[in-house]
Protein backbone atom coordinates (compact mmCIF):
# COMPACT_ATOMS: atom_id res chain seq x y z
CA UNK A 1 0.00 0.00 0.00
CA UNK A 2 2.81 2.38 0.94
CA UNK A 3 4.64 1.35 -2.15
CA UNK A 4 1.52 2.22 -4.16
CA UNK A 5 1.34 5.63 -2.49
CA UNK A 6 5.00 6.28 -3.27
CA UNK A 7 4.29 5.39 -6.86
CA UNK A 8 1.48 7.97 -6.90
CA UNK A 9 3.64 10.67 -5.45
CA UNK A 10 6.22 9.94 -8.15
CA UNK A 11 3.53 10.25 -10.77
CA UNK A 12 2.43 13.61 -9.44
CA UNK A 13 -0.25 15.12 -7.33
CA UNK A 14 -3.20 13.26 -8.86
CA UNK A 15 -4.59 10.19 -7.10
CA UNK A 16 -6.18 7.11 -8.64
CA UNK A 17 -9.69 8.55 -8.90
CA UNK A 18 -8.86 11.84 -10.71
CA UNK A 19 -6.66 9.88 -13.12
CA UNK A 20 -9.45 7.41 -13.78
CA UNK A 21 -11.94 10.25 -14.38
CA UNK A 22 -9.47 12.01 -16.71
CA UNK A 23 -8.90 8.74 -18.59
CA UNK A 24 -12.65 8.23 -19.10
CA UNK A 25 -13.07 11.84 -20.22
CA UNK A 26 -10.16 11.54 -22.68
CA UNK A 27 -11.53 8.24 -24.03
CA UNK A 28 -14.96 9.80 -24.67
CA UNK A 29 -13.42 12.91 -26.22
CA UNK A 30 -11.16 10.91 -28.54
CA UNK A 31 -14.06 8.70 -29.60
CA UNK A 32 -16.01 11.83 -30.54
CA UNK A 33 -13.00 13.36 -32.23
CA UNK A 34 -12.41 10.18 -34.25
CA UNK A 35 -16.04 10.09 -35.30
CA UNK A 36 -16.07 13.73 -36.37
CA UNK A 37 -12.99 13.20 -38.49
CA UNK A 38 -14.34 9.94 -39.91
CA UNK A 39 -17.75 11.38 -40.82
CA UNK A 40 -17.47 15.15 -40.94
CA UNK A 41 -20.06 16.91 -43.00
CA UNK A 42 -18.31 17.19 -46.32
CA UNK A 43 -15.72 14.43 -46.48
CA UNK A 44 -18.09 11.55 -46.81
CA UNK A 45 -19.65 9.50 -44.05
CA UNK A 46 -21.28 6.17 -43.54
CA UNK A 47 -24.81 5.97 -42.19
CA UNK A 48 -23.62 3.82 -39.30
CA UNK A 49 -20.96 6.26 -38.10
CA UNK A 50 -23.25 9.25 -38.55
CA UNK A 51 -25.99 7.62 -36.51
CA UNK A 52 -23.55 6.64 -33.74
CA UNK A 53 -22.13 10.14 -33.73
CA UNK A 54 -25.55 11.76 -33.78
CA UNK A 55 -26.95 9.59 -30.99
CA UNK A 56 -23.99 9.73 -28.62
CA UNK A 57 -22.63 13.20 -29.23
CA UNK A 58 -25.57 15.23 -30.51
CA UNK A 59 -25.46 17.59 -27.52
CA UNK A 60 -21.82 18.27 -28.25
CA UNK A 61 -21.88 18.63 -32.01
CA UNK A 62 -21.30 22.35 -32.20
CA UNK A 63 -18.24 23.58 -34.12
CA UNK A 64 -15.99 25.18 -31.49
CA UNK A 65 -16.55 22.30 -29.08
CA UNK A 66 -16.23 18.98 -30.81
CA UNK A 67 -17.69 18.58 -34.27
CA UNK A 68 -14.78 20.18 -36.02
CA UNK A 69 -13.87 17.42 -38.45
CA UNK A 70 -10.89 19.51 -39.58
CA UNK A 71 -12.00 19.06 -43.17
CA UNK A 72 -9.64 21.55 -44.79
CA UNK A 73 -9.22 20.66 -48.48
CA UNK A 74 -8.02 24.27 -49.09
CA UNK A 75 -8.81 23.81 -52.78
CA UNK A 76 -10.25 21.20 -55.09
CA UNK A 77 -9.57 23.44 -58.09
CA UNK A 78 -13.29 23.65 -58.75
CA UNK A 79 -15.72 26.47 -59.24
CA UNK A 80 -17.03 26.04 -55.68
CA UNK A 81 -13.78 27.29 -54.16
CA UNK A 82 -13.14 30.13 -56.61
CA UNK A 83 -13.75 33.75 -55.57
CA UNK A 84 -17.41 34.68 -55.05
CA UNK A 85 -18.98 38.14 -55.33
CA UNK A 86 -22.21 39.67 -54.14
CA UNK A 87 -24.06 42.20 -56.30
CA UNK A 88 -27.29 44.08 -55.61
CA UNK A 89 -29.62 46.34 -57.52
CA UNK A 90 -32.94 47.95 -57.02
CA UNK A 91 -35.62 45.90 -58.77
CA UNK A 92 -36.28 47.30 -62.25
CA UNK A 93 -32.93 49.11 -62.40
CA UNK A 94 -30.01 48.02 -64.56
CA UNK A 95 -26.98 49.06 -62.53
CA UNK A 96 -25.57 46.51 -60.10
CA UNK A 97 -23.87 47.57 -56.87
CA UNK A 98 -20.83 45.40 -56.18
CA UNK A 99 -19.99 45.04 -52.50
CA UNK A 100 -16.49 46.26 -51.80
CA UNK A 101 -14.32 44.29 -49.40
CA UNK A 102 -15.45 40.90 -50.64
CA UNK A 103 -12.70 40.49 -53.21
CA UNK A 104 -9.97 42.37 -51.34
CA UNK A 105 -6.69 40.89 -50.25
CA UNK A 106 -7.26 41.58 -46.57
CA UNK A 107 -8.44 38.88 -44.21
CA UNK A 108 -12.02 40.20 -43.82
CA UNK A 109 -12.58 39.21 -47.43
CA UNK A 110 -11.98 35.55 -46.48
CA UNK A 111 -14.92 35.73 -44.07
CA UNK A 112 -17.11 37.25 -46.80
CA UNK A 113 -16.05 34.42 -49.10
CA UNK A 114 -17.07 31.82 -46.48
CA UNK A 115 -20.42 33.54 -46.04
CA UNK A 116 -21.15 33.49 -49.78
CA UNK A 117 -20.01 29.85 -50.05
CA UNK A 118 -22.39 29.04 -47.20
CA UNK A 119 -25.26 30.72 -49.05
CA UNK A 120 -24.63 28.57 -52.12
CA UNK A 121 -24.06 25.37 -50.09
CA UNK A 122 -27.20 25.99 -47.99
CA UNK A 123 -29.35 25.97 -51.14
CA UNK A 124 -28.68 22.23 -51.34
CA UNK A 125 -29.51 21.57 -47.67
CA UNK A 126 -33.07 20.88 -46.63
CA UNK A 127 -34.36 23.44 -44.12
CA UNK A 128 -31.58 25.91 -44.79
CA UNK A 129 -32.39 27.03 -48.34
CA UNK A 130 -33.09 30.75 -48.62
CA UNK A 131 -32.39 31.41 -44.91
CA UNK A 132 -29.21 33.40 -45.37
CA UNK A 133 -30.30 35.44 -48.43
CA UNK A 134 -33.55 36.32 -46.66
CA UNK A 135 -31.46 37.44 -43.69
CA UNK A 136 -29.52 39.76 -45.99
CA UNK A 137 -32.71 41.78 -46.62
CA UNK A 138 -32.33 44.63 -44.10
CA UNK A 139 -28.72 45.32 -45.02
CA UNK A 140 -29.48 45.02 -48.74
CA UNK A 141 -32.55 47.31 -48.56
CA UNK A 142 -30.53 49.89 -46.72
CA UNK A 143 -27.69 49.72 -49.24
CA UNK A 144 -29.99 50.00 -52.26
CA UNK A 145 -32.33 52.47 -50.52
CA UNK A 146 -35.27 50.41 -51.69
CA UNK A 147 -37.54 47.71 -50.26
CA UNK A 148 -37.57 45.76 -53.50
CA UNK A 149 -34.19 44.55 -54.66
CA UNK A 150 -32.43 41.81 -56.60
CA UNK A 151 -29.30 40.16 -55.26
CA UNK A 152 -27.01 37.77 -57.02
CA UNK A 153 -23.90 35.80 -56.18
CA UNK A 154 -21.32 35.31 -58.91
CA UNK A 155 -18.23 33.20 -59.14
CA UNK A 156 -15.08 34.23 -60.95
CA UNK A 157 -13.76 31.23 -62.98
CA UNK A 158 -10.00 30.78 -62.82
CA UNK A 159 -7.69 30.08 -65.74
CA UNK A 160 -5.83 26.79 -66.15
CA UNK A 161 -2.13 27.08 -65.34
CA UNK A 162 -1.11 26.77 -68.98
CA UNK A 163 -3.50 29.52 -70.15
CA UNK A 164 -2.73 33.26 -70.01
CA UNK A 165 -3.87 35.01 -66.84
CA UNK A 166 -7.06 36.83 -67.61
CA UNK A 167 -10.44 37.58 -66.20
CA UNK A 168 -13.08 35.33 -67.76
CA UNK A 169 -16.68 36.46 -67.40
CA UNK A 170 -18.15 35.64 -63.99
CA UNK A 171 -20.91 33.04 -63.69
CA UNK A 172 -24.12 33.72 -61.79
CA UNK A 173 -24.61 31.03 -59.13
CA UNK A 174 -27.58 32.46 -57.30
CA UNK A 175 -30.07 35.20 -57.98
CA UNK A 176 -33.16 36.20 -56.03
CA UNK A 177 -35.56 39.07 -55.70
CA UNK A 178 -36.15 40.28 -52.15
CA UNK A 179 -39.00 42.58 -51.24
CA UNK A 180 -40.70 43.80 -48.14
CA UNK A 181 -44.45 43.20 -48.12
CA UNK A 182 -46.96 45.58 -46.59
CA UNK A 183 -47.05 43.67 -43.26
CA UNK A 184 -43.26 43.89 -42.95
CA UNK A 185 -42.73 40.28 -44.04
CA UNK A 186 -39.89 39.54 -46.43
CA UNK A 187 -40.62 37.72 -49.67
CA UNK A 188 -37.79 35.90 -51.45
CA UNK A 189 -38.37 34.96 -55.09
CA UNK A 190 -35.53 32.85 -56.36
CA UNK A 191 -34.66 33.24 -60.03
CA UNK A 192 -34.29 29.97 -61.85
CA UNK A 193 -33.55 31.30 -65.33
CA UNK A 194 -29.83 30.69 -65.23
CA UNK A 195 -30.15 27.00 -64.47
CA UNK A 196 -29.36 24.49 -67.15
CA UNK A 197 -32.38 22.99 -68.85
CA UNK A 198 -32.59 19.57 -70.39
CA UNK A 199 -32.98 19.79 -74.19
CA UNK A 200 -36.50 19.25 -75.53
CA UNK A 201 -36.61 16.30 -77.87
CA UNK A 202 -39.40 16.68 -80.36
CA UNK A 203 -40.77 14.20 -82.85
CA UNK A 204 -42.10 10.73 -82.45
CA UNK A 205 -39.03 8.84 -83.59
CA UNK A 206 -37.85 7.97 -80.10
CA UNK A 207 -37.36 4.47 -78.84
CA UNK B 1 -0.54 -25.31 -19.57
CA UNK B 2 2.90 -23.75 -19.41
CA UNK B 3 2.23 -22.14 -22.73
CA UNK B 4 -0.99 -20.64 -21.35
CA UNK B 5 0.72 -19.20 -18.29
CA UNK B 6 3.49 -17.84 -20.51
CA UNK B 7 1.00 -16.09 -22.79
CA UNK B 8 -0.96 -14.78 -19.76
CA UNK B 9 2.17 -13.21 -18.27
CA UNK B 10 3.05 -11.79 -21.69
CA UNK B 11 -0.45 -10.25 -21.92
CA UNK B 12 -0.09 -8.83 -18.42
CA UNK B 13 3.30 -7.32 -19.20
CA UNK B 14 2.01 -5.75 -22.43
CA UNK B 15 -1.03 -4.38 -20.53
CA UNK B 16 1.35 -3.02 -17.91
CA UNK B 17 3.49 -1.40 -20.58
CA UNK B 18 0.41 0.18 -22.19
CA UNK B 19 -0.79 1.47 -18.83
CA UNK B 20 2.65 2.88 -18.04
CA UNK B 21 2.86 4.56 -21.42
CA UNK B 22 -0.63 6.07 -20.95
CA UNK B 23 0.22 7.23 -17.41
CA UNK B 24 3.53 8.70 -18.50
CA UNK B 25 1.97 10.45 -21.50
CA UNK B 26 -0.99 12.04 -19.73
CA UNK B 27 -0.20 12.18 -16.02
CA UNK B 28 3.51 12.92 -15.67
CA UNK B 29 3.73 16.40 -14.09
CA UNK B 30 5.24 18.90 -16.51
CA UNK B 31 6.52 22.46 -16.12
CA UNK B 32 4.39 25.01 -17.90
CA UNK B 33 7.13 27.04 -19.60
CA UNK B 34 6.19 26.02 -23.16
CA UNK B 35 2.47 26.38 -22.43
CA UNK B 36 3.20 29.94 -21.33
CA UNK B 37 4.76 30.60 -24.74
CA UNK B 38 1.63 29.08 -26.33
CA UNK B 39 -0.47 31.45 -24.20
CA UNK B 40 1.43 34.55 -25.38
CA UNK B 41 1.25 33.53 -29.05
CA UNK B 42 -2.43 32.52 -28.71
CA UNK B 43 -3.25 35.91 -27.21
CA UNK B 44 -1.60 37.71 -30.12
CA UNK B 45 -3.30 35.41 -32.65
CA UNK B 46 -6.62 36.04 -30.91
CA UNK B 47 -6.12 39.77 -31.37
CA UNK B 48 -5.27 39.26 -35.06
CA UNK B 49 -8.35 37.06 -35.59
CA UNK B 50 -10.54 39.62 -33.82
CA UNK B 51 -9.13 42.25 -36.19
CA UNK B 52 -10.57 40.25 -39.10
CA UNK B 53 -14.03 40.87 -37.62
CA UNK B 54 -13.39 44.38 -36.32
CA UNK B 55 -14.18 46.66 -39.22
CA UNK B 56 -17.19 44.66 -40.44
CA UNK B 57 -18.59 43.72 -37.02
CA UNK B 58 -21.72 45.88 -37.09
CA UNK B 59 -22.07 45.22 -40.81
CA UNK B 60 -22.40 41.50 -40.08
CA UNK B 61 -23.98 41.29 -36.63
CA UNK B 62 -25.52 44.74 -36.09
CA UNK B 63 -29.30 45.35 -36.02
CA UNK B 64 -29.30 46.09 -39.76
CA UNK B 65 -26.44 43.71 -40.57
CA UNK B 66 -26.09 40.91 -43.08
CA UNK B 67 -26.49 38.18 -40.44
CA UNK B 68 -29.48 39.04 -38.25
CA UNK B 69 -29.90 36.92 -35.12
CA UNK B 70 -33.12 35.21 -36.28
CA UNK B 71 -31.69 33.84 -39.50
CA UNK B 72 -28.45 32.70 -37.81
CA UNK B 73 -30.36 30.89 -35.04
CA UNK B 74 -32.46 29.13 -37.68
CA UNK B 75 -29.32 28.21 -39.64
CA UNK B 76 -26.94 27.01 -36.90
CA UNK B 77 -27.06 23.98 -34.56
CA UNK B 78 -29.83 24.09 -31.98
CA UNK B 79 -27.26 23.44 -29.22
CA UNK B 80 -25.23 26.53 -30.06
CA UNK B 81 -25.47 29.60 -27.86
CA UNK B 82 -23.79 32.95 -28.14
CA UNK B 83 -23.64 35.84 -25.72
CA UNK B 84 -23.60 38.05 -28.84
CA UNK B 85 -27.21 36.93 -29.52
CA UNK B 86 -28.26 39.27 -26.71
CA UNK B 87 -26.57 42.29 -28.35
CA UNK B 88 -29.41 44.13 -30.03
CA UNK B 89 -27.66 47.45 -30.62
CA UNK B 90 -24.32 48.35 -32.12
CA UNK B 91 -23.18 49.68 -28.74
CA UNK B 92 -23.90 46.37 -26.98
CA UNK B 93 -22.16 44.54 -29.80
CA UNK B 94 -19.08 46.75 -29.53
CA UNK B 95 -18.94 46.37 -25.74
CA UNK B 96 -19.11 42.55 -25.98
CA UNK B 97 -16.57 42.46 -28.82
CA UNK B 98 -14.04 44.80 -27.24
CA UNK B 99 -14.53 42.90 -23.98
CA UNK B 100 -13.32 39.83 -25.84
CA UNK B 101 -10.46 41.81 -27.38
CA UNK B 102 -9.35 42.97 -23.92
CA UNK B 103 -9.51 39.35 -22.68
CA UNK B 104 -7.07 38.41 -25.43
CA UNK B 105 -4.90 41.33 -24.32
CA UNK B 106 -4.94 40.09 -20.71
CA UNK B 107 -4.21 36.56 -21.91
CA UNK B 108 -1.16 37.79 -23.82
CA UNK B 109 0.32 39.54 -20.80
CA UNK B 110 -0.83 36.77 -18.44
CA UNK B 111 -3.05 38.74 -16.10
CA UNK B 112 -5.42 36.61 -13.96
CA UNK B 113 -4.62 33.83 -16.41
CA UNK B 114 -6.96 31.03 -15.15
CA UNK B 115 -9.98 33.35 -15.29
CA UNK B 116 -8.91 35.17 -18.45
CA UNK B 117 -8.26 31.97 -20.40
CA UNK B 118 -11.68 30.53 -19.49
CA UNK B 119 -13.52 33.76 -20.35
CA UNK B 120 -11.56 34.13 -23.60
CA UNK B 121 -12.46 30.53 -24.60
CA UNK B 122 -16.14 31.10 -23.85
CA UNK B 123 -16.10 34.51 -25.55
CA UNK B 124 -14.40 33.10 -28.64
CA UNK B 125 -16.89 30.23 -28.85
CA UNK B 126 -19.66 32.82 -28.53
CA UNK B 127 -18.28 34.92 -31.36
CA UNK B 128 -18.00 31.87 -33.62
CA UNK B 129 -21.55 30.77 -32.77
CA UNK B 130 -22.89 34.23 -33.63
CA UNK B 131 -21.77 33.67 -37.21
CA UNK B 132 -20.65 30.05 -37.70
CA UNK B 133 -20.72 30.48 -41.47
CA UNK B 134 -17.86 33.00 -41.17
CA UNK B 135 -15.56 30.67 -39.23
CA UNK B 136 -12.62 28.92 -40.85
CA UNK B 137 -9.61 26.73 -40.05
CA UNK B 138 -7.78 29.35 -38.00
CA UNK B 139 -10.89 29.96 -35.86
CA UNK B 140 -11.28 26.22 -35.12
CA UNK B 141 -7.62 26.00 -34.19
CA UNK B 142 -7.91 29.04 -31.94
CA UNK B 143 -10.80 27.38 -30.06
CA UNK B 144 -8.59 24.32 -29.43
CA UNK B 145 -5.65 26.42 -28.25
CA UNK B 146 -7.88 28.33 -25.86
CA UNK B 147 -9.46 25.22 -24.32
CA UNK B 148 -6.00 23.69 -23.84
CA UNK B 149 -4.93 26.88 -22.03
CA UNK B 150 -7.99 26.52 -19.79
CA UNK B 151 -6.95 22.97 -18.88
CA UNK B 152 -3.23 23.64 -18.35
CA UNK B 153 -1.53 26.15 -16.12
CA UNK B 154 -0.13 28.74 -18.50
CA UNK B 155 0.31 31.77 -16.27
CA UNK B 156 3.35 30.64 -14.29
CA UNK B 157 5.91 32.03 -16.73
CA UNK B 158 6.21 35.22 -18.81
CA UNK B 159 3.19 36.77 -17.12
CA UNK B 160 2.00 39.51 -14.82
CA UNK B 161 0.67 36.71 -12.59
CA UNK B 162 4.17 35.24 -12.22
CA UNK B 163 5.62 38.64 -11.28
CA UNK B 164 2.86 39.21 -8.71
CA UNK B 165 3.27 35.72 -7.25
CA UNK B 166 7.04 36.18 -6.94
CA UNK B 167 6.72 39.60 -5.29
CA UNK B 168 3.98 38.57 -2.89
CA UNK B 169 5.53 35.16 -2.25
CA UNK B 170 2.25 33.32 -2.83
CA UNK B 171 3.42 30.18 -4.61
CA UNK B 172 6.22 29.12 -6.89
CA UNK B 173 5.72 27.48 -10.25
CA UNK B 174 5.88 23.69 -10.22
CA UNK B 175 5.30 20.78 -12.58
CA UNK B 176 1.60 19.96 -12.90
CA UNK B 177 -0.42 17.06 -14.27
CA UNK B 178 -3.01 19.32 -15.89
CA UNK B 179 -0.24 21.08 -17.80
CA UNK B 180 0.85 17.68 -19.13
CA UNK B 181 -2.71 16.92 -20.21
CA UNK B 182 -2.94 20.28 -22.01
CA UNK B 183 0.38 19.70 -23.77
CA UNK B 184 -0.70 16.16 -24.71
CA UNK B 185 -3.97 17.46 -26.14
CA UNK B 186 -2.11 20.05 -28.22
CA UNK B 187 0.09 17.28 -29.62
CA UNK B 188 -2.88 15.03 -30.37
CA UNK B 189 -4.71 17.86 -32.12
CA UNK B 190 -1.66 18.82 -34.18
CA UNK B 191 -1.56 15.22 -35.47
CA UNK B 192 -5.33 14.91 -35.95
CA UNK B 193 -5.70 18.22 -37.82
CA UNK B 194 -2.79 17.34 -40.11
CA UNK B 195 -4.24 13.90 -40.80
CA UNK B 196 -7.79 15.17 -41.38
CA UNK B 197 -6.59 17.96 -43.68
CA UNK B 198 -4.47 15.43 -45.56
CA UNK B 199 -7.42 13.05 -46.00
CA UNK B 200 -9.66 15.90 -47.19
CA UNK B 201 -7.05 17.10 -49.68
CA UNK B 202 -6.31 13.66 -51.10
CA UNK B 203 -9.92 13.38 -52.28
CA UNK B 204 -9.22 16.11 -54.84
CA UNK B 205 -7.46 15.46 -58.14
CA UNK B 206 -5.57 18.74 -57.92
CA UNK B 207 -3.58 17.49 -54.93
CA UNK B 208 -2.57 14.39 -56.92
CA UNK B 209 -1.75 16.15 -60.21
CA UNK B 210 0.26 18.83 -58.43
CA UNK B 211 -1.78 21.91 -59.38
CA UNK B 212 -3.59 22.66 -56.09
CA UNK B 213 -1.26 25.53 -55.18
CA UNK B 214 -1.99 27.10 -58.57
CA UNK B 215 -5.75 27.04 -57.92
CA UNK B 216 -5.23 28.55 -54.48
CA UNK B 217 -2.84 31.21 -55.80
CA UNK B 218 -5.30 32.39 -58.45
CA UNK B 219 -7.99 33.06 -55.82
CA UNK B 220 -7.53 36.73 -54.99
CA UNK B 221 -9.52 37.15 -51.75
CA UNK B 222 -7.25 36.65 -48.77
CA UNK B 223 -4.16 36.30 -50.95
CA UNK B 224 -1.01 37.19 -49.02
CA UNK B 225 1.55 37.13 -51.84
CA UNK B 226 0.91 36.80 -55.56
CA UNK B 227 2.99 33.85 -56.80
CA UNK B 228 0.98 33.18 -59.96
CA UNK B 229 3.82 34.62 -62.07
CA UNK B 230 6.35 32.09 -60.72
CA UNK B 231 3.86 29.23 -60.90
CA UNK B 232 2.89 29.92 -64.51
CA UNK B 233 6.59 29.87 -65.48
CA UNK B 234 7.41 26.55 -63.84
CA UNK B 235 5.13 23.55 -63.60
CA UNK B 236 7.77 21.79 -61.50
CA UNK B 237 7.63 24.56 -58.88
CA UNK B 238 3.85 24.24 -58.72
CA UNK B 239 4.15 20.46 -58.34
CA UNK B 240 6.87 20.70 -55.69
CA UNK B 241 4.86 23.12 -53.57
CA UNK B 242 1.64 21.08 -53.85
CA UNK B 243 3.28 17.75 -53.07
CA UNK B 244 5.34 19.46 -50.37
CA UNK B 245 2.19 20.49 -48.48
CA UNK B 246 0.87 16.92 -48.62
CA UNK B 247 4.23 15.43 -47.61
CA UNK B 248 4.55 17.79 -44.67
CA UNK B 249 1.05 17.04 -43.37
CA UNK B 250 1.70 13.29 -43.64
CA UNK B 251 5.05 13.70 -41.90
CA UNK B 252 3.49 15.67 -39.01
CA UNK B 253 0.57 13.23 -38.60
CA UNK B 254 2.98 10.30 -38.20
CA UNK B 255 6.30 11.83 -37.17
CA UNK B 256 4.90 13.64 -34.16
CA UNK B 257 4.73 10.29 -32.31
CA UNK B 258 8.28 9.00 -32.80
CA UNK B 259 11.26 10.24 -30.83
CA UNK B 260 13.61 10.37 -33.82
CA UNK B 261 11.25 12.52 -35.92
CA UNK B 262 9.67 14.62 -33.14
CA UNK B 263 12.63 16.97 -33.12
CA UNK B 264 12.23 17.74 -36.83
CA UNK B 265 8.47 18.24 -36.50
CA UNK B 266 8.98 20.46 -33.47
CA UNK B 267 11.65 22.70 -34.97
CA UNK B 268 10.64 22.69 -38.64
CA UNK B 269 6.95 23.13 -37.76
CA UNK B 270 7.62 26.62 -36.48
CA UNK B 271 8.83 27.62 -39.96
CA UNK B 272 7.02 25.27 -42.37
CA UNK B 273 3.47 25.78 -41.07
CA UNK B 274 3.55 29.59 -41.51
CA UNK B 275 4.95 29.09 -45.04
CA UNK B 276 2.12 26.64 -45.82
CA UNK B 277 -0.31 29.18 -44.38
CA UNK B 278 0.96 31.85 -46.79
CA UNK B 279 0.93 29.45 -49.77
CA UNK B 280 -2.62 28.30 -49.05
CA UNK B 281 -3.96 31.83 -48.36
CA UNK B 282 -4.65 30.88 -44.72
CA UNK B 283 -1.75 32.64 -42.94
CA UNK B 284 -3.42 32.63 -39.54
CA UNK B 285 -4.14 28.91 -39.84
CA UNK B 286 -0.44 28.36 -40.52
CA UNK B 287 0.42 30.32 -37.37
CA UNK B 288 -2.13 28.39 -35.30
CA UNK B 289 -0.64 25.09 -36.49
CA UNK B 290 2.87 26.33 -35.66
CA UNK B 291 1.62 27.27 -32.19
CA UNK B 292 0.31 23.72 -31.66
CA UNK B 293 3.84 22.39 -32.17
CA UNK B 294 5.50 24.79 -29.70
CA UNK B 295 5.15 22.48 -26.64
CA UNK B 296 6.65 19.63 -28.64
CA UNK B 297 9.98 21.47 -28.53
CA UNK B 298 9.90 21.26 -24.73
CA UNK B 299 8.94 17.58 -24.82
CA UNK B 300 11.88 16.82 -27.10
CA UNK B 301 14.29 18.81 -24.91
CA UNK B 302 12.78 17.26 -21.76
CA UNK B 303 13.26 13.75 -23.14
CA UNK B 304 16.90 14.55 -23.92
CA UNK B 305 17.62 15.86 -20.42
Amino acid sequence: MFLEQNKHSKRGSWGEMPRACATVFLAIYFTGLGLTVACNTSSGSSLLLSVVKGKLFSFWLVPPWLDLGFDYPLSYGQQADAAHYLELREYGQEKWIKLSGIDGKHSQSIRWQRLLHSVIASEEEAGREGLLPAGFSEAAFSLCESDDIVLRILVQPRPERQLPLGNPAPIVLYEARLRKLSGGDIQLIKSEHHREMAPVISGSGGA
Amino acid sequence: MMGNSHSTSADQSSEGALEQAWEAYWFLPTVSCSLAVVRVVTGVLGLLLCATYGTDLSGWFGPRGWLPIDSVIAWRSSFAYSIFDACETNTHLSVAFYGLVSLFGFLTIGFLTPVTSLLAALGWASLLHRGPMLAGPADDGMAILLWCLVIGSSGEYFSIDAILHRRLGWYASRPRVRTRIAVGLLQVHAAVISLAALLAQLKGDVWWNGTAVWWIATRKPGQVVDITGFLSQSEYLCNILTHGVIAWEAFVAVGIWFTFSQKIVARAGLVVWPIIGVLTACPLWGLVMATLTIPLTQLVDGAKS
